[in-house]
């Protein structure tokens, strides 16, 4: 087989591109001796496995002091094998083994192995689990000194630039080794994306592929390999064309990363100091990572209909509940911001009553008076929803509030759902703050009195602009009337905002205009401290906030607001924006 | 003889992950009092490593810390602060 391209697939464990030559680690198993001693030779034993253990320390302790890397990670994986190699519990249950059961030293230490491994596999929490290798690591170096086979990687000290490490799995001890080389990418049999190999990889931002069945066979040190992480392929002895299909994808993934490091790495503040938290929005729990991954802050709107679409009945508390969790266990302890049921009219779940057609849906019972006029379906969401605030920074957000006695409403129907979890004994936080939607103009122009009751205010500009300038943007004879910059929007906008800040309470937009780099310098004008967007539009609207100044945004949002016409504000962020953007114009050009 | 015990969350992102547990070890581990964090029906060992990791305790576990023995009121204090400092060892 020799000479023919062969193509893997695998788990793409760390992303990018890489090419280089294969360095094959081959590293078989220990075979261990298992017999059993004489009651006179238990203290010879444990004295074995004192040794073994003391030994296997020294050596870990060696490897740490010469690694000089900047990958901390690396280093506490060390330590805490290192701990685990000193672990007592460890030497008193092996000993209790040997003396107990009469085993030999490497038959108790595979015992104890064994149990500790059965643990790990058995618990749920993926990361918990793959701690499973950890144990196995320490065990096989404990075993390889009591049967004199130490096998470290001093071979590694000669590999060149682009060598990809080709091997079943790597130990902590091998990436950790390997790290002072420059080594392109990793490829492993073994593995999931927890395991060593992908969390060093990643680490040290170089692409793996984890997963690999028959690779080892397949491969000789030295063969020219495309490993592509992101695609989760590695091409054995690449043809011309996959090799410049790796370039090229190389190169892209380099670029791109690039500018996502940058958007993740800093903060979206201006250069006068002010920070503007750039959020995402979703509406499927699994696009949380995207958002992290492209810079997201928070969570800033997260549109619960999907839970709703595509079912029978309406998702009941425990649905609510496990769905809120699940992305607080992916959020990573940043805030969520949970809209409550927008749906109606138009759009129900399948079974709903009253899905009925109206003449007018935009302007029917929908979203907030869809979910008053059913208690049971809204009480259901705004129990799940209390009951995941223990698990995570939450705000819950009303759609389409048009006037107080809404939000009031609510209020009381939170009460009584707060008195029947008690009731229940479910754990449920008093003080989510409870927000609400300005989208409709009635509510925008009662801003000031909705901010003295509403913890926060989100501006849902796709709606607020329909409703107040009268256009449906997707009927194309008045398209053509649909202006984000009328001089309308601005004032409402300059309103909604001047009563949020009057009264104290935040003001987030979510929906496309916080996307849309035109508008971001009168948004931070307007001292919004949200922006909620598309995880694609992220990094290129963090790039642009942290070019502006607040003081001349909130100068130009001045002068805006005196213009009559769209063209004219739409004129005149152009030149501020060619002015005090460096790459004002081409920031602009490619847009989100 | 005292014994003392305290309730605190996981707060931290990774929960009591590789580089944690090792903190906890070591914090553990400058006590003479035995020390456990109880979750659940489970029971952990604050001074075995592999014992703490084998709790899985993800970000959002209770933790029960109890310890017994002369400096076990020291001991939780010391442990509930490395948690709530989300482990950094000071």
């Amino acid at each position: 087989m020799t000479g023919r391209a062969r193509v893997f697939r695998g788990i793409g464990a760390s992303p990018g591109v890489a090419i280089g030559r294969v360095f094959l680690l081959d590293r078989s198993r220990v075979k261990t001796p298992h017999y059993h001693i004489q009651p006179d030779q238990v203290d010879y034993e444990i004295e074995r496995l004192r040794n073994a253990i003391g030994a296997s320390v020294g050596q870990m302790e060696t490897i740490r002091s010469r690694f000089v890397g900047d990958g901390k990670d690396h280093l506490s994986i060390l330590e805490a094998h290192e701990m685990m190699l000193r672990d007592k519990d460890l030497l008193d249950e092996t000993g209790q083994l040997i003396k107990k059961e009469l085993l030999n030293a490497e038959w108790a230490v595979t015992r104890v192995v064994g149990r500790l491994r059965t643990i790990f596999a058995r618990l749920s929490d993926p990361y918990f689990r793959e701690r499973q290798t950890d144990v196995d690591y320490m065990g096989e170096r404990i075993l390889r000194n009591l049967m004199g086979k130490v096998a470290d990687l001093t071979e590694l000290s000669h590999l060149d630039d682009a060598t990809v490490i080709v091997a079943h799995e790597l130990s902590p001890v091998d990436t950790a080794l390997l790290a002072r080389h420059r080594v392109t990418a990793f490829v492993t049999e073994a593995g999931g994306k927890t395991s060593h190999t992908s969390i060093v990889a990643r680490s040290m931002d170089v692409p793996a592929v984890v997963g690999v069945h028959g690779v080892i066979d397949a491969a000789g040190s030295g063969d020219l390999v495309v490993v592509d992480g992101s695609e989760g392929t590695v091409v054995l002895r690449p043809s011309h064309v996959q090799v410049e299909r790796g370039h090229k994808r190389s190169e892209k993934f380099r670029l791109l990363n690039l500018e996502l490091l940058e958007a993740k790495a800093l903060p979206a503040r201006t250069v006068d100091g002010r920070d503007v938290v750039v959020a995402g929005n979703i509406e499927l729990p699994n696009e949380v990572n995207t958002v992290l991954s492209r810079g997201g802050e928070e969570i800033g709107l997260y549109r619960t209909e999907f839970m709703f679409l595509g079912r029978k009945d309406p998702p009941n508390e425990e649905d609510h509940y496990r769905t809120y969790c699940r992305i607080f266990d992916d959020v990573g302890g940043r805030r969520v911001t949970v809209r409550t049921l927008d749906l109606g009219g138009d759009k129900m779940f399948a079974g709903a009553d009253g899905a009925v057609n109206e003449p007018n849906p935009a302007l029917g019972l929908r979203a907030i008076r869809y979910c008053l006029e059913h208690r049971d379906i809204f009480e259901a969401q705004l129990a799940g929803l209390l009951r995941a605030s223990t698990r995570g920074d939450l705000r819950i957000m009303l759609p389409m509030v048009s006037s107080i006695e809404e939000l009031r409403r609510v209020k009381e129907i939170i009460a009584t759902v707060q008195a029947r979890l008690t009731s229940e004994a479910k754990e449920y936080r008093k003080d989510v703050p409870l927000g609400i939607m300005i989208e409709v103009p009635s509510a925008a122009i009662t801003a000031d009195q909705l901010a003295r009751e509403a913890d926060f205010f989100s501006i849902g500009t796709n709606d607020l602009l329909q409703y107040l300038l009268a256009v449906d943007r997707t009927n194309e004879r008045v398209d053509y009337l649909y202006a984000p910059l009328h001089p309308a929007v601005l004032r409402t906008l300059n309103m909604i905002a001047s009563a949020a800040r009057t009264t104290h309470i935040p003001v987030s937009v979510c929906g496309e205009l916080a996307g849309d780099l035109e508008l971001t310098p009168i948004l931070v004008g307007l001292g919004v401290q949200q922006l909620s967007m598309n995880a694609g539009s992220i990094p290129k609207v963090k790039r642009l906030v942290r070019e502006l100044a607040y003081e001349e945004c909130r100068a130009l949002l001045e002068e805006t607001l005196l213009c009559a016409t769209h063209d004219e504000v739409a004129d005149m962020v152009r030149r501020f924006m060619r002015a005090k953007v460096g790459s004002g114009s081409d920031v602009l050009d490619d847009g989100p | 003889m005292s014994q003392s015990s305290r309730k605190v969350r996981i707060a931290n992102d990774l929960g009591v992950h590789l580089r944690a547990a090792g903190a906890l070890v070591q914090v553990a581990g400058r006590f003479v009092a035995e020390v456990w964090l109880d979750h659940n029906e489970a029971r952990a060992n604050a001074k075995s490593i592999m014992s703490v990791l084998s709790l899985a305790a993800s970000k959002g576990t209770e933790l029960d810390i109890v310890a017994s023995g002369d400096d076990a009121q020291a001991a939780v204090d010391a442990i509930v602060e490395l948690i709530e400092r989300g482990f950094e060892l000071s």
